[in-house]
């Protein structure tokens, strides 16, 4: 019986990942005890497809104190944890960078269900005028997602409004709005 | 002297029926709509809501794109634009940031449609898909804010332009031209007043940043924002100072004010949307298909108006401004110009006919001078049985006075009394000589001292004798005719 080793990555990848590294393909896994030896043992890290140079860093001081605000973290970190921090960053955009300039075969993504919704990458659902049009005709309100007319009333799900309004009692803070 | 640049942002209302990402009604330009009534469950963020994509907004968008000339992407995406506020309960705005469905337009503004001193180009960079939010009231008496979510996820296009203006009148002329254009694709209503269209402006001096000028409701405000804005940049540079700081401003009728500091996209925290699918269009087939299916563009609706009814600029926008206008002018030309030859009624309605309009505080209705009445009235005139001057004051009363229309309009003018006194017949050369001999003085200074000027009391004392039943051209001949045989009295 031939072991198969499940393939969960895209050939792309793993071709990527070949002239990334230094591994060899290694002879042939035939039994169990082969596979659970191959798999306890780590043959390529991520840092093979990292290409970390630093030169054009994207993430900033500034930037970084950006999403610390936005992510509520701490911001009181000493000049060592900031530029570890820092770096880590700039090494997961450009892992990102790198995964995303690899060239994958429409059909080999297909297959594989890698976009992050199944039919973007299938040409199902293309729109032709035809159809476009004919989906226009066809859309018809749902009683069962409110969209009917007068078959609820969206206020009757609140104490307290100002007769047909929403109240937002703390008044909003025009800075926040877009 | 400093360079202005300026870009506009504008966030346009599409017609569509339904909603963009639910199918509860999109009637939000009718302000008599009771607040919360045109919402569905997805329309206020109900938890387990998800967004399905109205297909109308994506032909609407598509209509948008072809009339700016823009290209169109065979795969669209949505993208959440995430920030907190009341008007907003699902957090963030689904938009189309990063795979618009339309980018690199281009515009020309020139000077034979839009009147400018010189022709410019203007690009485009992107139109996009995205939802309105809810629309916030605030109380300022105690501090609470009312919100109707009718106006939540109405299907808005936002078309960011290139800051290629350099003049106001440019911007001025390109409002003007993209309302047109969505009216005539029938996208949206084209009203900025009920802010069916908002317009953000953009302006920057020299190599300065660049301030926002947001929430500006009509075409007059954003000139006057703008010449504000300009003047207050180039005073900060001129006393020294530098603008380096990207700011968002509003305007209070008088003068721009800080709102805040522009936010960079990385504060929205921008996402692709999982629950909504791409927008994947067969563009070989959509797109010619779908400009097959347009009505002619403006322009080549005013060029027609220009070379084939023989009409100015002035008059071809007042009737572009008004589609029925335009139509009842098209079907009063075929009646008046092509089935009876009488001359191109342009001046009489654009002029005359909007004028009494006006004067009686009436809209436009096709309705209010019916096209055959109107031709007839027209015959009259060419004929030379209604003077101007006359007709239009019989203009104005059968507009007021619908049930006069009824009656045979020659009968109406025999018994008026306005019948034209011929421009050849003894009863205006009679009253041409009664007018003469009762102003001997003004006569005198007419031929003996050369005041020509004068000539034009007498025209006006024979059209008062008249009653308006003289022609003024016909008037001034005959005079002259007799002042040349005058003598005076001894």
């Amino acid at each position: 019986m031939i072991w198969e080793v499940p393939r969960i990555v895209p050939w792309s990848l793993i071709i990527a990942k070949r002239y990334a590294s230094t591994s060899v393909i290694g002879k042939q896994i035939s039994t169990p005890e082969e596979l659970r030896e191959f798999l306890s043992k780590s043959s390529w890290s991520t840092q093979d497809l990292l290409n970390l140079d630093r030169t054009g860093m994207k993430i900033d001081k500034k930037l970084m104190d950006g999403l610390l605000d936005l992510t509520g973290l701490r911001k009181s970190l000493n000049d060592e944890d900031q530029s570890k921090l820092m770096n880590s960053l700039n090494d997961q955009l450009q892992f990102l960078d790198r995964l995303h300039s690899i060239d994958i075969p429409k059909e080999e993504e297909k297959d594989l269900k890698l976009t992050r919704l199944v039919d973007d990458a299938s040409e199902d659902g293309m729109l032709d005028f035809h159809k476009l049009n004919s989906e226009v005709d066809s859309t018809k309100p749902d009683f069962l997602k409110g969209e009917v007319e007068d078959t609820w009333n969206p206020i009757s799900l609140t104490k307290e409004h100002d007769e047909d309004y929403y109240i937002v009692k703390e008044g909003l803070i025009k800075k926040n709005k877009a | 002297m400093h360079t202005l640049k300026i870009g506009l942002e504008i966030h346009t209302q599409l017609k569509t029926a339904r909603k963009l990402f639910s199918l509860s009604h999109n009637n939000t330009s009718n302000l008599l709509t009771k607040p919360n009534s045109q919402v569905s469950f997805f329309d206020v963020s109900l938890p387990g809501s998800q967004p399905r994509l109205n297909p109308q907004a994506i032909v609407c968008a598509l209509k948008c794109a072809i009339g700016m000339n823009c290209r169109v992407n065979a795969v669209s995406k949505f993208d959440r634009k995430h920030y907190f506020y009341g008007d907003q309960p699902l957090g963030y705005q689904i938009t189309q940031r990063y795979h618009a469905i339309a980018n690199d337009g281009k515009v020309l503004l020139t000077k034979r449609y839009d009147g400018l001193a010189e022709d410019r180009s203007i690009g485009i960079e992107q139109i996009q898909l995205e939802q309105d939010t809810g629309r916030s009231l605030y109380k300022l008496d105690n501090g609470t804010t009312d919100i109707d979510f009718n106006r939540s996820n109405i299907p808005l296009v936002e078309m960011v332009t290139r800051p290629d203006f350099n003049d106001i009148e440019q911007v001025r002329a390109f409002i003007k031209k993209y309302t047109k254009m969505l009216q005539n694709y029938d996208i949206c209503t084209g009203e900025l007043e009920t802010g069916a269209i908002r317009v953000d402006v953009n302006v920057n001096i020299d190599q300065f940043q660049r301030i926002e000028l947001k929430n500006i409701p009509t075409t007059s405000a954003i000139v006057n924002a703008i010449r504000y804005e300009y003047k207050r940049q180039c005073q900060v540079v001129d006393n020294g100072g530098s603008i380096d700081e990207v700011e968002t401003r509003g305007w209070d009728g008088k003068k721009t004010y800080r709102l805040r500091s522009k936010e960079d996209s990385i504060d929205y925290r921008y996402m692709p949307d999982p629950e909504l699918p791409a927008i994947k269009l067969d563009l070989e087939d959509v797109m010619p298909k779908l400009k097959q299916s347009l009505p002619m563009s403006v322009e080549d609706k005013m060029e027609r108006l220009i070379k084939q009814y023989g009409l100015k600029l002035r008059d071809v926008n007042i009737l572009m401004n008004d589609p029925e206008l335009l139509e009842y002018y098209l079907d009063l030309y075929e009646e008046v110009v092509t089935k009876k030859g009488l001359s191109n009624p342009i001046n009489w309605l654009v002029h005359d006919f909007l004028g009494c309009l006006t004067k009686s505080e009436k809209e436009f209705s096709r309705d209010l001078f019916p096209i055959r009445e109107f031709s007839g009235f027209l015959e009259l005139i060419e004929d030379g049985t209604l003077t101007k001057q006359n007709g239009k004051l019989l203009m104005m009363h059968l507009m007021n006075n619908k049930k006069d229309q009824a009656v045979p309009i020659r009968e109406l003018v025999e018994s008026f009394g306005m019948k034209s006194v011929g421009g050849d017949g003894e009863e205006l050369r009679e009253i041409c000589r009664k007018v003469i001999r009762e102003n001997e003085a003004i006569v005198r200074d007419i031929v003996e001292k050369k005041k020509r000027g004068k000539m034009n009391y007498l025209v006006g004392m024979c059209m008062r004798e008249s009653g308006g039943r003289v022609d003024a051209g016909a008037v001034k001949k005959e005079l002259a005719s007799e002042l040349e045989k005058w003598r005076p009295l001894e």
